[in-house]
């Protein structure tokens, strides 16, 4: 079944993004230059931009433009203490602006401050043109995960990225309910089953705990751990090493920046070994002054290293059963998703917790997001509502943090509790503090805390109320949540008219700001498509001067005609390695003089020479029409600008038409 | 919102006070299938969930034992009348009052 549209799911991870779609009842992942997910890596160079794979791996010569973990980042304040500890671990610039974190890079010779919101945004912008690519069609919107501990402002940052890369968001979901989705659709259970998802991330630990019966996905409740992953584990095993250097070689590491990212990269990879082997080496040439490194850690003393780390998993776990009222005989299934899923300890630890049971693992799990993704995408742009099993299929998904109002002292009182299915409406009746007070104001607060000081703060308004003894007006609030995380409140004494506010986080990027983002976001994207055509033109340029020179290399050497192309192609090669950052229409105007002289000499010597008609006639095969970028129309230098050229100069005034090329040539030589 | 029957609409009316936790639990995923906004936005029509929130709130009341005798308990639309005199008169006195003796019981 063909459209002309899709919609696609993204899972947007701190490290890696994977792109899936639903096509004819299952789910393709989209493949980003060859491999299932693209590094979420964005890099600025003095030629363009460069986003995903090709970032990350020129991240060792280019540190401080190459911006990654944007997503540790988005919807964050400058003063937050995550944003300030994260900072510390970036080789990239990270400034404050409006009391929000910003990005330095130098992009084309100039510094530029980009906000988080807008890395993210080449990035999806990059996966919904690589999803174009693949299904050769337009895409309608996506269905993007975050990770389930993200708060309003967060998910709004990421609705604010997606907009400014113009993909419309279907819906933003967890990325462990995603996974969730995807495992309950592809095994097809009959009757009620209770499944509990583990995501060990790389930054944080994530635990849903969901109940599928009849095709309803219920979500029950979600717990999470901010700070216990995959780096944590890096963390332990890189103070290992600093440890056991200085005991050794009497040096403190901790002061080389440098050579701590690299006993880093050596550990992260040295953990992932560890997961299929016993024990395993690391080795760092020359890691501090001229010092090699070598080590080697078995897999017990990292397990002893991480042992309390691996313990505090349980503790969401445990949550997770609380808050859902249940208990751990009755969960079904245990599935483990992320890439720390695969060390065998965890997986030991959560098996023996319940008691032995079999972990359900994925085939994939580093994809099961993005099929889950991609699976709502498709219910939510109707793509399967005529046919298969997604029609049956619905999943209920719960507010990840209760809503409230600040009430006397500052205390909150939530109205709709954490873990509530949505979308939601509730309301409650409050009354007034003080005597006769005529107004009284309602603020609106998200999370968790007793007090409001330590939740974030959505919105206020106040409303008028008949003076009365205190307590006796009647004031009824109502919150609402919609599918798409929207809030509103309203409030009104019994019987008066309403006030009502629309909740967004107050630090939200404002519609200018974004349309601004859009705008440039286009530039960014023709610069890099110029860019592109510059390089084509460069490597067709220079294509074109090899073949003629493989041509006249097998004619006649002495046929001077033959001999002045072999030189103008000696010249255009010596051009070419002098200006490897020319315009493309400077090499498109060497092409098309390169291809006239050759013409030239073709219909000069046509009837004495037939091998060199031949020969001619290939230079002119590979031709392919190469459009110069409209902004810079193809044109040819004035003839007087070349009359005075010498022989130094030669291979930059070399003009092209054929008869003023002969000029030049011969006072070169 | 105030005054909503939740068995209406859960459509459970023949039951009311009779439908088991089971009934109430079946009739929610019927409706929730239904009406939720994900399948509303799949079918095309404007994404309106107040129908929804109303499923949701009837299924909580219904499902929380305490809140659903409170609700039973004034539950307006369970009250059966009891026949007229004219009824009374020329019916069966059985099939005429046992519907409201055991609606009082």
């Amino acid at each position: 079944m063909a459209l002309d549209s899709y919609a696609i799911g993204i899972d947007l991870g701190t490290a890696n993004t994977c792109v899936g779609v639903y096509l004819d009842g299952r789910v393709e992942i989209i493949p980003h230059e060859g491999r299932s997910s693209m590094p979420s890596y964005v890099a600025f160079t003095e030629t363009g931009r460069l986003i995903g794979a090709a970032a990350k791996s020129q991240v060792g010569i280019n540190p401080k433009n190459t911006v990654f973990d944007a997503l540790r980042l988005i919807g964050r304040r400058y003063s937050d203490a995550e944003v300030q500890a994260d900072m510390k671990h970036f080789p990239f610039q990270v400034l404050e602006k409006k009391g929000k974190p910003v990005i330095s890079v130098e992009y084309r010779g100039n510094t530029r401050h980009l906000t988080p919101e807008e890395i993210l945004s080449m990035i999806l912008s990059r996966a919904k043109k690589d999803a174009e690519i693949y299904l050769g069609s337009t895409i309608m919107g996506a269905v993007i995960t975050v990770p389930s501990y993200f708060n309003s402002s967060q998910r709004q940052a990421i609705r604010d990225a997606a907009l400014i890369s113009e993909l419309p968001v279907l819906l933003l979901i967890n990325g462990p309910t995603a996974a969730c989705s995807d495992y309950v659709i592809t095994r097809r259970f009959e009757g009620e089953r209770n499944v509990l998802v583990a995501d060990f991330g790389a930054g944080t630990f994530n635990v849903v705990l969901a109940s599928f019966e009849e095709g309803i996905l219920e979500v029950k409740s979600t717990a999470s751990d901010l700070h216990l992953g995959g780096e944590d584990y890096d963390n332990r095993m890189v103070n290992h090493f600093v440890n056991e250097i200085k005991r050794k070689t009497k040096k403190d590491l901790t002061v080389n920046r440098r050579a701590l990212r690299r006993l880093r990269t050596a550990c992260e990879a040295a953990k992932c070994e560890l997961s299929s082997r016993k024990q395993t080496q690391i080795e760092i040439d020359s890691l501090y002054d001229e010092f090699d490194f070598t080590s080697t850690i078995t897999r017990a003393w990292f397990e002893e290293l991480c042992q309390d780390l691996f313990r505090s998993h349980l503790d969401p776990v445990e949550r997770v059963l609380r808050d859902a009222k249940m208990d751990k005989s009755s969960v079904h299934h245990v599935i483990v998703i992320g890439g720390s899923s695969r060390i065998p300890k965890l997986q030991t630890l959560l098996s023996y917790y319940w008691g032995g049971k079999e972990l359900s693992k994925f085939l994939n799990p580093d994809e099961t997001v993005a099929r889950g993704a991609a699976i709502h995408a498709a219910i939510m742009s109707g793509y399967n509502s005529k046919s298969s099993n997604l029609d049956e299929f619905l999943l209920l998904d719960v507010a990840p943090f209760s809503l409230g109002i600040e009430t006397a002292a500052g205390c909150m009182t939530p109205i709709i509790k954490r873990n509530s299915t949505i979308p939601i409406r509730k309301s409650v009746v409050v009354s007034t503090y003080e005597d006769n007070q005529t107004s009284f104001l309602v603020s609106a607060f998200e999370g968790e805390r007793a007090l409001t000081k330590y939740n974030i703060p959505l919105g206020e308004f106040s409303i008028q109320v008949s003076p009365a003894p205190r307590g006796v007006p009647q004031i009824e609030i109502t919150f609402d949540c919609d599918r798409h995380d929207n809030k509103w409140v309203t409030a009104a004494e019994r019987g008066t008219e309403k006030g009502k506010i629309y909740l967004r986080y107050f630090d939200r990027l404002s519609p200018e700001e974004i349309e601004r983002m859009k705008v440039e976001a286009r530039i960014y994207d023709a610069v890099d498509k110029a860019e592109a055509e510059r390089v084509s033109a460069r490597n067709a340029l220079e294509s074109h001067v090899y073949s003629v020179k493989r041509d006249v290399s097998s004619s006649d050497p002495r046929n001077a005609s033959i001999l002045r192309v072999a030189t103008l192609a000696d010249i255009l090669l010596r051009w070419l390695d002098e200006n490897q950052s020319a315009q493309a229409s400077e090499y498109l105007l060497r092409l098309t003089g390169l291809r006239e002289v050759a013409a030239s000499i073709t219909s000069e010597s046509i009837d004495t020479d037939t091998t060199k008609v031949e020969a001619v006639e290939r230079v002119q095969m590979p031709v392919q029409p190469i459009q110069a970028p409209p902004s810079q129309p193809l044109k040819k230098p004035p003839p007087s600008a070349d009359t005075g050229a010498d022989a130094n100069s030669a291979p930059i005034n070399v003009t092209f038409s054929a008869g003023n090329w002969q000029k030049t040539f011969k006072d070169s030589t | 919102m105030i005054g909503q029957d939740h068995y209406a609409v859960l459509g459970l009316s023949k039951y009311r006070y009779k439908a088991t936790e089971d009934q109430i639990k079946r009739a929610h995923r019927k409706k929730v299938l239904r009406h939720h906004p994900d399948k509303k936005a799949a079918a095309g029509s404007t994404e309106d969930d107040s129908f929804f929130k109303c499923i949701q709130k009837a299924t909580e009341i219904l499902l929380d034992p305490i809140k659903r005798r409170q609700f039973d308990s004034v539950d307006e639309a369970a009250d059966v009348d009891p026949p007229s005199k004219k009824e009374t008169l020329k019916g069966n006195f059985y099939k005429l009052w046992r519907p409201v003796f055991e609606a009082e019981a």
